[in-house]
């Protein structure tokens, strides 16, 4: 407490003890509580010149100005994310791990921090020959691991080849690009593709976290289990983990790149936005990154006393996902009306508040290379009842015969407005008159068995991207071989050529093809696209360095905390 | 029966016990949608791969396969790894269990001391205002629910007056000096064996809020029963001799009333308890407490019925033991009762 506050503090408190001793039970004596009334009074202003002498020496003797402000040390974080698996990288595949990954470890390449930019990082240059089949990448020659290793073209062979070998969960994004790798000098490999795939994608495959390097000396040829990790070339390193509870980062001295500007990242998990948002506001935490519905960003935006961060969104991207070898979603008049019903603005408005996500009228998000709004082209940006009611005309139904339905959503899964989600699109279909919705919900693990065991026709789902390209999303939507796991069971053998084509070209080339993927996805509406989801962090004011962009991926080591 | 044949032949019944109990939640979790691997189907993983995570799981195994490897595992002392992670159950188990104590513990103590204070002396005050205040309170705590009364105690103590943390067990930074010093996982007995008080002293901060709300909301029951047991009781002529006899108020209160109605408030005292032990999973969340009653939620939702199982299976050995001392305790209390 300041010292003018202890003084008030003083002053008050020796009023009213005046008072309580002066008002104690006893018989009043009029002539003896003037007599105290003026004792009173004299003691009350003795106490105001004293108190008013005190804090006038004390301003006048001020100390010097504050020093110029530090940076915090340690930042403590909070999230209701946790690892779900390990932090190994041939293994990780949720987001949180993920992202651990990124801030231990580094590849060839990475997205330039707040652009959708690949820039080298242990691949100083490359070349590509063999019409785009063969790539060679002369490596960095300062790199080390933590443990003082060096970093060389044998590490980086043994890393890819680590991944491949091991051929968990994540794999497959490199095992299916890199058909032989070679160490062709101490800082040199060669990549042979098994295609001549494009450039960018190319770049944007080798940029994930499973193209990785990890030291060939102490990097185990099977899955590391939690709480160890691999030795990696990264920002930070993982210096104590309890598992479900806390991670520890600490700065690499042996990072050969920019320092993290904080020393010590503690990151505190918690099993809700509500404990998360609580502990942020007591200022417990200096920042929190993911989950807060949009009512708590909002609510937050609105008290000021916390800065939020947002951020381009473009995970999840949220949709919904028609069975088409089902009744009644086989046929593509249905499917069709019900894209005429969708009132994404409505979405966005009323359950995001307009400003805490955008409408998507196309599987590959706003922003990506390739992006039209094939959807609002093909259907309109708003709904037309009475275009679905005469599409549901032609494929049969009428008021005495009407589409009849069970649209499902997960209630916890994504957002806390899923049931929203669900009523605002229940609503838009039977404003048509022909049709009765029914929704139905279940927790995840149920709900993935029962579109697994294609028990249900119609669900909302979400997607999060494994690499920052527009192959991938799409391939995993409508290319038969790719969305076996979404069970849409949608084959169209020119969407297929024309995905398999697109990896292959660069520039205005793949543009054309890409866009002609998403007008044939809009016509046939196998999956019709919702809304894509902003990134938000919310942080004490005095947190700085916050880069929320397309890459997804959250930097700890550009964070800082200046406190005086 | 002596007391030493009681105590033995209690603790062989728990095996049983634990058996039916084990067998239950095997069937109940398999019956239920969805395995461990489900949970990583959102993404567009390779089928052989998923296959290969179900091999080594053992999900593809008949049932009575998979029933009679787990019994054997059981039974061997091994609880198995966690799907996912591959961690060992004990690892977590271990982690979360002492939290989950530390919490019971302080919460039956609030629970009690209000519960059993407040419902004696209402008693003792039946028929007057306070008595009427006593039972009404019960009803209100007992009515409200937990997470709801932890979120305003959060609001107005936390938050607004700043006066507790919101959530946790230890500030973050010490939970990490914490994590490489501790021996037993108790904080209380490791900061003491380590002269740590300053761990202590962060732990009870942190410790009070969360305990303070589960024993409140505790308390409307041992109210409503001290105040019925114990108004019963002092309507007794044993308790009018006493008064004639001269005996003090506070004597024929605490001696004659509450000590003749405590069997069914210690009943009641060991049933909680072991229910608190299985985690109070509402305030575990809403205080970010780290105990068991969340981890087997969480772990339900991820469908990793080893950590399920792992986690039941200390469950009703705890529940087995909490019984036993409520079972022994009525021998002191009641010095009739003799086993």
């Amino acid at each position: 407490m300041a010292p003018l506050n202890i003084l008030y503090l003083f002053f008050y408190t020796s009023i009213l003890l005046s008072i309580l001793y002066l008002t104690r039970k006893q018989k009043i004596n009029y002539k003896k509580i003037r007599a105290v009334s003026k004792t009173v009074i004299i003691v009350a202003v003795v106490i105001i010149i004293v108190a008013a002498g005190v804090g006038l020496y004390l301003y006048l003797t001020a100390p010097a100005p504050p020093p110029p402000p530090k940076i915090k040390e340690t930042l403590i974080v909070g999230t209701t994310d946790s690892v779900q698996t390990t932090l190994d990288p041939a293994e990780a595949y949720d987001y949180f791990g993920v992202n651990m990954i990124q801030n231990i470890g580094t590849g060839l390449f990475e997205y330039e921090p707040g652009t959708a930019k690949l820039r080298n990082v242990l691949a100083k240059s490359y070349s590509i020959t063999d019409g785009g089949k063969v790539w060679i990448i002369n490596l960095v020659e300062n790199a080390k691991f933590r443990d003082g290793s060096e970093f060389d073209a044998n590490a980086m062979a043994f890393s890819l080849n680590r991944t491949i070998k091991l051929n968990q969960d994540p794999a497959f994004l490199i095992g299916d690009l890199i058909d032989k790798i070679e160490v062709t000098g101490k800082y040199q490999i060669k990549l042979t593709l098994k295609q001549p795939f494009g450039e960018e994608y190319t770049k944007a495959l080798l940029s994930t976290w499973v193209a990785y390097a990890v030291n060939p000396k102490t990097s185990p040829m099977e899955v590391v289990k939690p709480p160890n990790t691999l030795d990696m070339i990264g920002p930070y390193y993982v210096s104590k983990w309890e598992i479900g509870q806390f991670i520890e980062l600490t700065a690499n001295p042996n990072w050969f790149g920019e320092k993290p500007k904080t020393q010590k990242i503690v990151i505190k998990f918690y099993k809700d936005a509500d404990s998360l948002l609580s502990a942020v506001k007591a200022g417990e935490l200096d920042l929190a990154f993911r989950t807060f519905s949009p009512a708590q960003v909002d609510a937050v935006m609105k008290e000021g006393k916390l800065q939020v961060v947002s951020g381009p969104g473009i995970a999840p991207i949220r949709y919904l996902v028609f069975n088409v070898n089902k009744e009644p979603f086989n046929n593509k008049l249905v499917r069709q009306a019900i894209a005429y019903t969708i009132d994404r603005e409505r979405i966005v408005n009323t359950l995001f508040l307009g400003k805490l996500a955008q409408p998507l009228y196309s599987m590959v998000p706003i922003g990506f290379f390739g992006h039209i709004d094939a959807f609002k082209d093909r259907y309109g940006a708003k709904p037309d009842i009475e275009k679905a009611k005469q599409l549901l005309r032609q494929a049969g139904y009428s008021e005495n015969n009407k589409l009849k339905f069970e649209l499902w959503y997960t209630p916890v899964r994504y957002t806390p407005v899923e049931g929203d989600v669900a009523a605002i699109l229940k609503e838009g279909i039977e404003a048509t008159g022909l049709a009765e919705v029914t929704l139905k919900n279940a927790e995840w693990g149920t709900y993935r068995t029962l579109f697994k065991e294609e028990k249900i026709s119609v669900w909302l789902l979400g997607w999060y991207p494994d690499f920052l390209d527009s192959d991938n999303y799409v391939r995993p939507f409508y290319h038969s071989g790719g969305n076996g796991w979404l069970h849409v069971n949608y084959k169209n053998s020119q969407i297929d050529q024309l995905i398999d084509e697109q990896v292959l070209k660069s520039g205005t080339e793949r543009e054309n093809l890409l866009k002609q993927i998403q007008q044939i996805a809009a016509e046939d509406a196998p999956i019709i696209p919702l809304w894509q989801e902003g990134q938000f962090a919310i942080a004490q004011p005095y947190v700085k360095g916050i880069v929320l962009d397309y890459s997804q991926i959250f930097r700890y080591w550009l964070i800082y905390a200046e406190v005086k | 029966m002596s007391l030493k044949s009681y105590i033995i032949t209690r603790l062989l019944l728990t095996i049983p016990m634990v058996f039916i109990l084990l067998s239950i939640v095997f069937v109940v979790l398999r019956v239920l949608p969805g395995d461990p691997v489900t949970m990583l189907e959102g993404k567009d993983i390779p089928e052989e791969v998923l296959q290969r995570r179900r091999e080594e799981l053992g999900l593809n195994k008949p049932i009575h396969e998979q029933y009679l490897s787990y019994l054997i595992n059981i039974f061997q002392g091994n609880l198995g790894e966690t799907a996912l992670t591959k961690v060992p159950v004990t690892y977590f188990i271990i982690q979360r269990l002492p939290a989950t104590v530390e919490l019971a513990i302080m919460s039956m103590i609030f629970a009690v001391i209000i519960g059993i204070f407040l419902g004696s002396y209402g008693a003792y005050k039946f028929h007057r205002p306070l008595s009427y205040i006593v039972r009404i309170y019960g009803m209100i705590v007992y009515s409200i629910p937990v997470f709801f009364l932890g979120l305003l105690l959060i609001y107005i103590l936390s938050i607004s007056l700043g006066m507790f943390p919101t959530s946790l067990r230890l500030s973050p930074l010490l939970e990490i000096e914490y994590s490489t010093i501790k021996i037993t996982n108790f904080i209380l007995i490791d900061s003491i064996i380590l002269n740590r008080y300053d761990i202590l002293y962060d732990w009870l901060h942190h410790l009070f809020l969360p305990s303070l709300v589960l024993g409140i909301y505790l308390s409307g029951i041992f109210v409503r029963l001290t105040h019925a047991q114990v108004a019963e009781t002092l309507f007794k002529d044993f308790v009018t001799a006493a008064r004639a006899r001269g005996i003090t108020e506070r004597r024929i209160l605490y001696k004659y009333g509450l000590r003749n109605a405590l069997i069914p408030i210690v009943t009641m005292m060991g049933l909680q308890f072991a229910a608190l032990l299985s985690g109070a999973v509402l305030t575990e969340t809403v205080f970010n407490w780290p105990g068991i009653g969340s981890l087997v939620y969480e772990s339900i939702l991820a469908r990793d019925y080893n950590l399920v199982q792992g986690s039941i299976v200390i469950y009703a050995f705890l529940v087995a033991l909490v019984s036993l001392i409520v079972d022994i305790t009525y021998a002191y209390i009641d010095p009739r009762i003799r086993y």
